[in-house]
Parts: C-alpha cells; structure tokens; sequence
C-alpha cells in the first residue's frame, strides 16, 4: 500500500469570475522512503500540488489518501500533522527572524510531539547532527547564518518529529551551485538512515534527476508523464518533457545539439483551448488533440504518458 | 545592459513601447513618431508577435520571458557594439532560457556585437561563451577560452566550481563566505590546498594559449617543469 495517493486531484482558484485551474486532475502515489521528484515550469500547479499534500491547501475536488485513510477534514483531524511536513521555497523567509534555531525546532515538538520537556533539547542536537550542523547553532538567529545553514535549519525543523513524507518545495532553487549539491547530498543521507519519502519539487532537472527515484511531469496542472527518473532523462516519450529536457543547457562546451525551441509561450490557464492543453506548442499535434483531452496512458511497464501521438506509436508497436 | 531581473528592471508605469522610444530619442535624437517606430521594429526583431499590443502594455501584463525581451529590444535600441547581459535568464524557465539564448546568438551573428555574459550558470556558458572569466571575491581566478576552462581546469576554485555540478564536492572545502577582508588569495581560506604563499596575491599564471589562473600552485609547477629541462 503506498504512503501517499492522489486521486484525480484538482485545485481551482477563484478570483471573482475569473476562474484559474491551477491543478486539473492529478492522480499519483508516494511509497515509503520514496523519492518523488515534481518538475515543470513556473505555472504548472506543481507547488499547489505540493501544499494539497500537506494540507495547506484544500483540494477543489479528489482524494488524498495518507498510510490508507482518507484526510478528508485536514491532518489535524485525522491526527498525523506530525507525519507529514514541508520545506518551503525561501529559507530565509520560512524561518522566524526573532527566534533562535532551538525555539524554530523546539516548537514543532512541543505542538506536535508527546516529549518530555527534558529530552527537547536532546533531540534538537541530534537532529542538528542530522543535517550536519554543530550544537553552537542553536543559540544562533537566522541572520546569523548563511543560505545553506537556513537551508538545513528548515529541513531540521520539518524532520524534528519524525515525519513520514516531506514535501521539499524548491529546496535549493535559492542557493548557490556548490552549496546544492551539498543539501542534495545531506537529503539522500536522510533519506537512508530514515527511511522517509519525500515529494521533492522544483524547476532544476538536473537537482531532480539526482534525488528523485521517479519523476512526474507537469504541464499546466496535469501530469503528462510519470516514469522512474532513468527513464524520464533516457527516453522521454511526452513532446512537451522532450523540449524541457533539450532547453537544459549542458555542461560540455563542444556539444552541438539539435534544440527544440517550443514556439509561444504557456498558455493563461483560466483561458485553456479544448483537447489537450499543450496543443498550441507541440510538434505532434493533429486533428484529435483538438477535440478531447488525452489521458495518461502506459507505454512500457509503470511509464505513464499523457499524448495521443505516443500512445498511438505504442499500439502500432 | 540586459539586467537581472526584468520585471524590476523596467519602469512600471510606463508602457513599454514608451520606454524603449525614450531610449531612441535621447541617445540617437529621434523624434516621438520616428522613435515609436523603430521600438516597434525592435520589438519584432526580439520576436515578439503583436508589436504594436506588447508596445501598449505595462510590464505587470506581461510574462517574465516578455519583459526579458522587451529589456533586450531597449538594450539593443542604439545599436551598442558591447551588449552585458547580467543573469538575462536565471528568472527564467527553461524553455523561455532556450528561446533568449537562440534570440541573442541571431542578434550577434546579425550586428557582430559583443556579448559579456554575467552568470553563476556554468553550463549557460557552456553553450553560450567563446571564452569564460571565473571571478572569486573581487579576483579573476582563472581565463580562457570556454573549452580549455571547462575541461582543463587549472585554479582549485574552478575545479571545486565544476565538481559541485557533476561530482560530490570536495568536503575540505568549507562552506564559506568570501573574506573580502583577506590579503591575497581569496580563496586561501577555503582552498584545501593553501599554503604560507597564498598570503600574498597570486599573479595571473599560463597555464595554456590564452589560458592563465591565478595561483602559487601553478608556478610551482611550471618553475619545476623549467628545473627539469635545465
């Protein structure tokens, strides 16, 4: 049974008439010590999805099913805020200017977890340990340290009470190349000595495919291809993840490669066309793409993909 | 200049077409009519369909990768012979990145301008730049072409740079700020392979054709090269 399992999840926002659907229908599964990676452009409903999952969001319409119970009424209700916790984007916005980094861990225990007021303090060390920061650091304030230290702050501070699922929501979007591959790092080490799955988000494919154990694909609040994370970077069968993959810039000065350059730009989301929503910009497009929306479908094993022309190739093959 | 970040960049209660015109009539004295024409013109050279509505909108109408063009159609207005694209595309996604670069690589093999390119983005470098300055604290640590940089790192900032990337990074090399305070090396108070030397500031050392970096480490070892053939 998965940890975590979305059932054709939507999120629509109002704003007087004006209705933007920022998630349309995302069925997916999380299982335990699992790596998820999230990716997709700016707009693509990835970070709605992820504060869905922690409960900061209530869904339009769907399920969300944790360790087998519906959370139908928020987590609180349904007792397990603590097993589910979220890394936001900004560190240095997530984390509380006036307090020192032991009250910014002790809080969640005091709220969330039934600890002994004595062994607080014990486990803000260990958990400091974890993400490799000295006992020095809990006296500190959040100015006092640099981008990565916030960083691994905020990820003590979500994995203080013990969680099963971490939502990471562009963790190191904000921090320098170096200091990247050091949380990369520092998060599959968790990750193992835990045994806690996350659901890791962000627009950095290359930080993706180094974590995530699979990955799914969005395109304007849909997921349009889902497929362990070789495969996703090897053989791509979506146009849309084919022309995200090419735009990646590589790191080989000699490289010549062919690009596909997608035309236009992503469509306003509150004014989406009939069919498939990426048919403006892809080169596969044709008749029936215009007329209804595609569904993901497998190709090979658990290689999900969301394209009538793909699908089409599979049956032919 | 392309600066960082469009949207900040562009006067927000002016239109664009506006701001761009402006540009044409107080550096090249054009009049209004003449001036809006040319921004028109500009616009469609950055590839943007519909000049004459983008011209009308206020930036906050338009999307990050719009405004990245509308900011290159200002820079490109007086025909500059040196264009500084300051992070053009790190706001951006992927997809509006590819776009841009392929619009200012058109751009150059039209006008023949040059292009500094500004970036933490090492693989935007990659495929962009002929040739590739790694800055450190206020020093150059290393220059060269792109190709000799990239494969043939010579300073030990470069190399840690590049690991970070591909490879697990060195875990001597200490998560630290720069010490503009520091004499000498920059780098010496991170670099694992420091020594007394690099309390003094390093020249810039050849290391190839076109290719130097700046430290001790690199004089050592062409002093010994020069030792041995003695």
């Amino acid at each position: 049974m998965p940890l975590l399992e979305l059932t054709d999840l939507h999120k629509t926002f109002r704003h007087g008439a004006n209705a933007v659907p920022a998630v349309r229908g995302v069925t997916l599964s999380v299982e335990r010590g699992e790596t998820l990676g999230l990716v997709g452009e700016s707009g693509c409903g990835k970070t709605t999805l992820g504060r869905m999952v922690v409960g900061l969001q209530e869904p339009t319409s769907g399920s969300i099913r944790f360790d087998g119970q519906s959370v139908e009424g928020g987590f609180a209700e349904a007792g397990r805020r603590r097993r589910v916790q979220m890394v936001f984007q900004h560190p240095a916005q997530s984390l509380n200017p006036r307090m020192r980094v032991e009250q910014m861990l002790a809080e969640p225990l005091r709220l969330l977890a039934d600890l002994a007021p004595d062994r607080i303090n014990g486990k803000i060390d260990e958990v400091l340990r974890l993400v490799g920061l000295g006992p020095e650091y809990a006296r500190r304030r959040s100015r006092q340290l640099s981008g990565g230290q916030q960083q691994r702050v905020a990820i003590a501070r979500a994995l203080i009470c013990d969680p099963d699922l971490v939502v990471l929501d562009e963790p190191t979007s904000s921090l320098d190349q170096s200091v990247r591959g050091r949380i990369v790092a520092l998060l599959r080490d968790i990750q193992r000595e835990r045994d806690v799955a996350f659901v890791f988000i962000s627009h950095d494919l290359s930080t993706v495919q180094r974590i995530a154990h699979r990955v799914a694909v969005m395109y304007l609040g849909r997921v349009v291809e889902l497929a362990d994370t070789e495969t996703v970077f090897r053989s791509a069968r979506h146009p849309y993840t084919k022309a995200l993959l090419s735009a990646v810039p590589k790191m080989d000065p000699r490289l010549k490669r062919e690009r596909i350059i997608l035309p236009g730009e992503t469509p306003n989301p509150s004014e989406l066309p009939i069919g498939c929503s990426f048919q403006d910009r892809c080169p596969l497009v044709h008749d029936r793409c215009r007329r209804e929306a595609p569904h993901l479908l497998p190709t090979a094993g658990a290689h999900l993909v969301e394209c009538f022309a793909v699908a089409t190739e599979v049956s032919h093959a | 200049m392309i600066f960082q970040q469009p949207r900040s960049a562009l006067n927000p209660t002016m239109r664009v077409g506006n701001q761009i015109s402006r540009v044409l009539v107080l550096n090249q004295g054009l009049g209004r009519g003449e001036a809006m024409e040319e921004a028109m013109a500009m616009l469609g050279h950055v590839g943007i369909s519909g000049a004459r509505r983008v011209a009308r909108a206020y930036p906050h109408q338009l999307s990050g990768g719009m405004c990245q063009r509308v900011m290159i159609a200002m820079a490109l207005a007086c025909r500059p012979r040196v264009l500084i694209a300051d992070e053009a595309t790190t706001a951006l996604d992927v997809t509006v990145q590819a776009q841009i670069f392929d619009l200012i690589r058109d751009l150059v093999a039209e006008t023949r301008c040059g292009v500094v390119v500004i970036t933490h983005d090492l693989a935007a470098v990659s495929e962009m730049c002929d040739s590739m300055a790694v800055l450190y604290g206020g020093q150059v640590m290393e220059v060269g072409t792109t190709v000799d940089v990239l494969e043939n790192p010579s300073h030990p900032y470069t190399g840690f740079l590049l690991d970070s990337i591909e490879r697990e990074v060195d875990p001597r090399v200490e998560e630290r700020g720069v010490n503009f305070a520091l004499a000498g090396c920059r780098f010496g108070h991170r670099c694992p392979h420091a020594y007394e030397a690099c309390a003094a500031f390093p020249p810039m050392i050849p290391v190839g054709r076109g290719h130097t970096a700046s430290c001790f480490l690199l004089q050592d070892e062409s002093s010994h090269a020069v030792a041995r053939t003695d």
